[in-house]
């Protein structure tokens, strides 16, 4: 999938553990993307999108609209999102990020079970296990 | 190139919040639609087809593979051709892995009218472990629209045509209760949603974007992932 992306955009994933976690878990299931580290740098908690008051309480998360999001302190939890970069001479520009339901239409999964008369299933809020975890 | 205006952190938060606003309400239509796509009727099948598959000869109830709900993507990939389509094979590279479906009683099948050789060789090329079955000796794929009644040999993939077949068993009985194909299949694959989030998107001539951006027609910038230079 990264490479079909690749021929107009690049795709890779950034995770806040050490390099040697995130390639430990890699070979684990079996992925091929591009992984990196933010380990030691800002680049996690900059990205998360705050808002000035969540920026001033590493707190905030999704443009501050889940209905966890009282729950949520960033500086201790670990969330997901997409951001989109685009490069134009040697300068960087951050044109994009989406969180929780924003990722949604990027998973074929939820995607093709949305086609299917019982769809994702009972427990809306319920995370699906790693491939290899199924019983 | 033309590119977006280039603006402050807290500029951008404010257009990128508006932007979410819109989002969400596509977020809440998407799941309105989804519902009445569940209260769909459906249409139950009586004819007993046999495709050819790894393990022999298959019945489309054993295509379920002991599951509730079967998605069947009609791959195309006419029975003259030693490779199937450059589009269905980008869109079989974003099927996510099935354990996800499985676990929600959902079986993946692909089906295509060339013989079982030819998509044996076909799949061991593209790396794909996902069930593949050929409907070459049966009504199947015509029955279904997406062969013609005999291969024609001179248009792509002897004019086979491509979409997403969704089956619901119930008991020994099987009904089919949707249909997609076209756009409806690129709401599924995540090459096109990813790049809908870029600035350039999917870089194709019939999007609404600036003027000056790169776009070349639909269709055809798409190779067989082995077939790209230099990515």
């Amino acid at each position: 999938m990264s490479k079909v992306v690749g021929t107009r955009a690049a795709w890779l994933a950034v995770s806040r553990a050490p390099l040697e976690n995130l390639q430990a878990y890699r070979r684990r299931m079996g992925w091929s993307f591009p992984w990196f580290s933010a380990a030691g740098s800002d680049f996690n908690l900059d990205f998360a999108v705050f808002t000035e008051e969540g920026r001033l309480t590493g707190t905030g998360f999704n443009f501050g609209t889940p209905k966890h999001a009282a729950e949520i302190v960033l500086r201790r939890d670990e969330l997901h999102g997409l951001s989109a970069f685009a490069l134009e001479d040697e300068v960087v520009y951050h044109t994009y990020s989406c969180y929780d339901r924003g990722t949604d239409v990027l998973s074929s999964t939820w995607q093709v079970l949305d086609r299917t008369p019982k769809r994702r299933g009972d427990d809306p809020d319920g995370w699906p296990p790693r491939h290899d975890e199924y019983e | 190139m033309n590119l977006p205006p280039i603006v402050s952190p807290t500029e951008w938060q404010a257009a990128r919040d508006a932007l979410l606003a819109k989002e969400k309400e596509a977020t809440r239509a998407r799941d309105a639609l989804a519902a009445e796509r569940r209260r769909l009727p459906m249409v139950q099948i009586n004819k007993d087809y046999a495709f050819d598959g790894p393990d022999g000869k298959a019945t489309l109830l054993e295509l379920f593979d002991r599951r509730r709900q079967l998605l069947l993507y009609h791959f195309m990939f006419g029975p003259n051709q030693d490779a199937g389509c450059d589009g269905c094979s980008m869109f079989v590279d974003q099927v996510g892995h099935l354990a996800h479906l499985k676990a929600r009683e959902t079986s993946f099948a692909l089906v295509s009218r060339a013989p079982l050789a030819k998509i044996e060789a076909y799949r061991k090329r593209m790396g794909w472990t996902i069930p593949w079955f050929s409907s070459f000796e049966s009504d199947f794929n015509v029955d279904f629209g997406v062969s013609p009644e005999t291969p024609q040999p001179d248009v792509y993939q002897d004019g086979e045509s491509f979409g997403l077949s969704v089956f619901l068993l119930d008991g020994e009985d099987v009904f089919r209760t949707y249909f997609t194909t076209h756009r409806g299949v690129e709401a599924l694959g995540s090459v096109w949603t990813f790049l809908d989030l870029t600035p350039l998107g999917r870089q194709e001539n019939w999007e609404d974007s600036p003027a000056g951006y790169p776009q070349t027609k639909p269709y055809e910038w798409w190779r067989r992932h082995d077939e790209y230079e230099g990515t």
